[in-house]
């Protein structure tokens, strides 16, 4: 198998694996979460999330393999 | 201004699922931080394991032009460990003791889909102890709390509870108040 095949494999399920437990996380936080510290930290989790994710996203657009 | 824009970030009831009507939280209690700085500290290592292998092998990794696949393996590698920190950050905030006029609740949340939900009316607890075990605990004064209601019942113990001492004594102040409001 081609290595860029693999690598876009590897990284399409990496992604789709970290947006789903995004979601449960989120989900649970704010759901279940008693007082601001869980509000808090489903903020902190969505904004330092989202940059890594665009940081990878940049990073994958600029792969050349 | 930004106090109207987020209130949710500042000042939120302390609300729960299952409240009773005229039911007040008095204290919301976690393990104490001490018991998630460990393992976090720990990921940072791990996300941080990368960097290790750029120093020794980065020439190499450059000579097999492979730094531009090495950066984005390391950028995957950020993202499952930020996801692991809050994962555990999760489960510390979900678990959780809420001590109320009327019951003690505890929430134990043992992964994202194993939840647990016990609670007592504060009219049954006979008996309220802590216990302070080792360096840390004694150092950083967290402990053991636990509540006994009637004797056939279950013992409730709560783990790492910070400064268990005050706790007991919030305990105890809202059962005397609820029995003398009951004339016992």
């Amino acid at each position: 198998m081609n290595i860029g095949v693999l690598v876009d494999i590897v990284a399409g399920g990496i992604f789709l694996v970290f947006w789903i437990t995004s979601f449960v996380i989120l989900y649970h936080l704010m759901r279940f979460g008693i007082g601001t510290l869980p509000k808090k930290a489903a903020m902190v989790f969505l904004v330092g999330g989202a940059t890594l994710f665009s940081l990878a996203i940049l990073i994958y657009s600029e792969l050349n393999i | 201004m930004k106090n109207k824009l987020v209130p949710i970030f500042h000042k939120t009831g302390n609300s729960f699922e299952g409240q009773e009507v005229g039911e007040e939280v008095a204290l919301v209690l976690r393990r104490h931080p001490f018991t998630i700085i460990i393992p976090l500290l720990f990921i940072l290592l791990i996300a941080l394991l990368p960097s290790i292998v750029w120093v020794y092998f980065s020439e190499e990794i450059r000579a097999r032009n492979y730094a531009e696949l090495f950066f984005f393996a390391w950028s995957l590698w950020f993202l499952l460990s930020w996801l692991m920190s809050f994962y555990l950050l999760t489960l510390y905030s979900l678990n959780s003791v809420i001590i109320t006029n009327k019951r003690i609740i505890e929430n134990e949340q043992q992964g994202f889909f194993r939840r647990k939900v016990s609670e007592l009316h504060t009219y049954r607890v006979q008996d309220v102890a802590v216990r302070t075990h080792g360096l840390f605990e004694t150092l950083l004064s967290f402990g053991e709390l636990s509540v006994q209601t009637a004797a056939e019942e279950r013992e409730f113990v709560f783990q790492q509870i910070p400064h268990p001492e005050r706790v007991k004594d919030a305990i105890m102040k809202i059962v005397a108040s609820h029995r003398s409001g009951l004339g016992l």
